[in-house]
């Protein structure tokens, strides 16, 4: 089986290897670390607005260049923590308790080196394990029916509702709603058409381009606005004396435990639905200051600190990809979008994608060890060029990003509804965000919602009509159970905490 | 009776007929000719039937707990908060008001007047609701970018994009 795997992977780098291909990782892996920088426009947002515009690529090439968004983006994000205090990215945010410390006192180059080497490090050792569990993890899909597809997919979303919030209940109803939206337009098995009312542009359902471009892209121009407005720009970034890049060989040293404990940790965090980046980084800092002989030093420049929060970061980015290569169910808005992205170029997610598109499959492998290599090229002596983003003015940024959201959606099918329904999701996403309800599962519930319709469907005509097929069948009930058990803890937590903290 | 406006109780209060009366719409639309063991109107309406349970326990759960701080304010309000003395029109929630007023009036004129033209005057209008002045700076970034994307589009990729006004 090692010597498939290797003889696969080189295959992979043979396809990515290509001109074409390495610009379009390029591109991703820039674009990616300056929408990391900048505070506000995320690599989700990114990715929404510029899938449009990939219809018209080769599939691998748009692939590989959206993944590279994905990955490069926390980065960039790590850059505004430390030289500023501001996360480009959520994930980032834990980088900035020992990152801007560390900056303060005149340690800048050495935190961004660690960032950055953290970042490699757990980018490579994160791939190769995508690599190596991808084929055990497909093997293990190829005995799925659609009972267990319709279970997976169950676990996913109930995860993704109930963990990724405070307030699980929230987070379970905008699950039910992207499923409702996911059932707007034709029914695929009998051609009925549901809950168009009459409106033509709606037969072929709600785009989740459109809702992702809306509540990801025209809401955070909106809530940009208002922060804008309520507190002032941003004060001009002190001049940070000593940024760019050098570490020494102690500071190296004492960072690579925290690397290596990190990077399992981010990973496994990164595998679980749900469980985001944000997740892995608070879970890798308290792990590493509970194990350090010098607690105290963690929260005023502890290197440890950053070392072992960016590698987390960036192993739960590639750990994403795990379920989402290998048994088609995204555990995150990216991976969600990226999914909707694969079906949209005609590939077919899942246990038989490393089957019918093997070159598909390990060039995407391949280009995560290109992307982080070359990312490691451009944030080592490149970083004070990519601050310097930060003085871009933010009104105007605010501005041409609305009309990136616009041509993102227009571009599409030139449908005016759709330009519609992205305003009527942006408004939506604001009153979402302003009162806790999460938005990622929505998204998730949206892609998700008819292939899970589908998997019941197929269930259901498989047994008779019988529902107990669930759970009489080993591999379903073992996977329902886990799904009850999340939405149970979750709901458990929940409860458990005084009444005045569940104000969500 | 004091704060009976919580938008908990909002969703919930409208969720429960929205989805009922969806429920009704799925139940009597016609079914189809070839049989199914679990027909179309059956997913939606166990979809709507879970949102109504949800929507109840939000209610019941906004009745249980202490009411928080008014889900209203963005910011805590207090006797020095600036946001109690400014006029309506001057809070900062107007900025994503005035955010959707302008994509309302963008999608209103794009048929007549181009991608072109809306979209320059989309940028310096939003560059603008946030920051006065630096108008030259604005419109020539504005030109320049809706110029750059409206060819790029075009000719490059050769993506439809309404020429409007402008006929190119």
């Amino acid at each position: 089986m090692d010597s498939h795997i290797w003889s696969n992977l080189f295959m992979g780098f043979g396809i990515a290897f290509t001109l074409q291909n390495l610009w379009w990782l390029f591109v991703g892996v820039f674009l990616g670390t300056v929408v990391g920088v900048l505070p506000g426009l995320g690599s989700l947002s990114t990715m929404a607005i510029l899938m449009p515009m990939t219809f018209g690529m080769d599939p691998i090439s748009a692939v590989i260049m959206l993944t590279g968004i994905h990955y490069g983006s926390s980065y960039g994000g790590s850059t505004t923590s430390i030289l500023v205090n501001i996360p480009g990215e959520g994930s980032s945010m834990m980088t900035c308790m020992d990152g801007y410390p560390m900056a303060k006192q005149g340690r800048a180059k050495a935190a961004l080196a660690t960032s950055a080497i953290g970042s490699f490090f757990a980018g490579t050792v994160s791939a190769l394990l995508l690599m190596f569990l991808a084929i055990p993890i497909s093997s293990l899909g190829m005995k799925f029916g659609p009972p267990e597809y319709f279970a997976v997919m169950l676990l996913a979303l109930t995860m993704v509702g109930s963990l990724s919030t405070e307030a699980p209940l929230k987070g379970i109803f905008m699950v039910l709603l992207g499923l409702l939206l996911a059932v707007i337009g034709t029914e695929k098995q009998t051609g009925q058409i549901r809950f168009t009312f009459g409106v033509d542009d709606l037969m072929d359902g709600v785009n989740f381009i459109v809702v992702a471009i809306g509540m990801f892209g025209v809401t955070v121009v909106m809530d940009e606005s208002e922060r804008i407005w309520r507190f002032g720009f941003k004060p001009p970034r002190d001049q940070i004396k000593g940024a760019g890049l050098w570490i020494t060989w102690s500071e190296l040293k004492q960072s690579f435990m925290p690397y290596v404990r990190g990077t399992f940790l981010g990973f496994a965090t990164g595998v679980l639905p749900g469980l985001g980046g944000m997740t892995a980084t608070l879970l890798a800092y308290g792990v590493e200051k509970q194990v350090s002989k010098h607690p105290e030093t963690f929260g005023k420049g502890a290197i440890e600190g950053v070392a072992s929060v960016e590698a987390s970061n960036n192993a739960a980015n590639g750990a994403n990809l795990v379920p989402l290569m290998t048994l088609g169910i995204p555990g995150n808005a990216s991976t969600a979008l990226l999914l909707g992205a694969f079906i949209m170029y005609g590939l077919k997610p899942g246990p038989l994608l490393m089957e019918t598109n093997p070159e598909f499959f390990w060039a995407v492998v391949a280009s995560l060890y290109i992307g982080n290599v070359m990312l490691l090229i451009l944030n080592l002596p490149l970083v004070n060029l990519f601050a310097k983003l930060l003085d871009v003015p933010e009104a105007l940024l605010n501005g041409l990003v609305l009309a990136l959201c616009v041509l993102g959606v227009y571009t599409r099918e030139s449908s005016m509804v759709e330009l519609y329904l992205m305003i009527l999701f942006g408004v939506f996403g604001y009153f979402a965000q302003r009162y806790k309800y999460p938005v990622a599962p929505l998204l998730l519930g949206l892609v998700l919602g008819d292939m899970l319709e589908q998997a019941l469907l197929r269930s259901m005509s498989v047994s008779n009509g019988d529902p107990t097929i669930f759970f009489t069948r080993p591999i379903s009930l073992v996977i329902m159970i886990a799904a009850g058990i999340s939405l149970a803890y979750s709901f458990m937590k929940f409860y458990r905490r005084r009444p005045e903290e569940n104000v969500g | 009776m004091k704060n009976i406006f919580n938008f908990n109780r909002l969703v919930a209060v409208l969720t429960i007929p929205i989805a009922m009366f969806l429920i009704v719409l799925a139940y009597r639309a016609p079914r189809p000719n070839v049989p199914q063991i679990v027909g179309p109107h059956v997913w939606p309406i166990s979809i709507l039937g879970l949102m109504i349970i949800c929507a109840i326990f939000l209610f019941l759960q906004t009745i249980r707990k202490k009411e928080g701080p008014s889900p209203c304010a963005a910011a805590p309000v207090s006797d020095t908060d600036p946001d109690v003395d400014l006029k309506w029109y001057r809070k900062p929630e107007m900025t994503a008001v005035l955010t959707i007023a302008g994509l309302l009036v963008y999608a209103f004129l794009l048929g007549t007047f181009g991608f072109l033209i809306c979209t320059i005057l989309l940028v310096v209008y939003q560059t603008r609701v946030i920051q006065k002045g630096h108008w030259a700076r604005n419109i020539i970034t504005a030109v320049i970018f809706s110029l750059a994307v409206y060819f790029g589009m075009t000719k490059l990729l050769m993506v439809n994009l309404p020429p409007g006004l402008l006929g190119w």
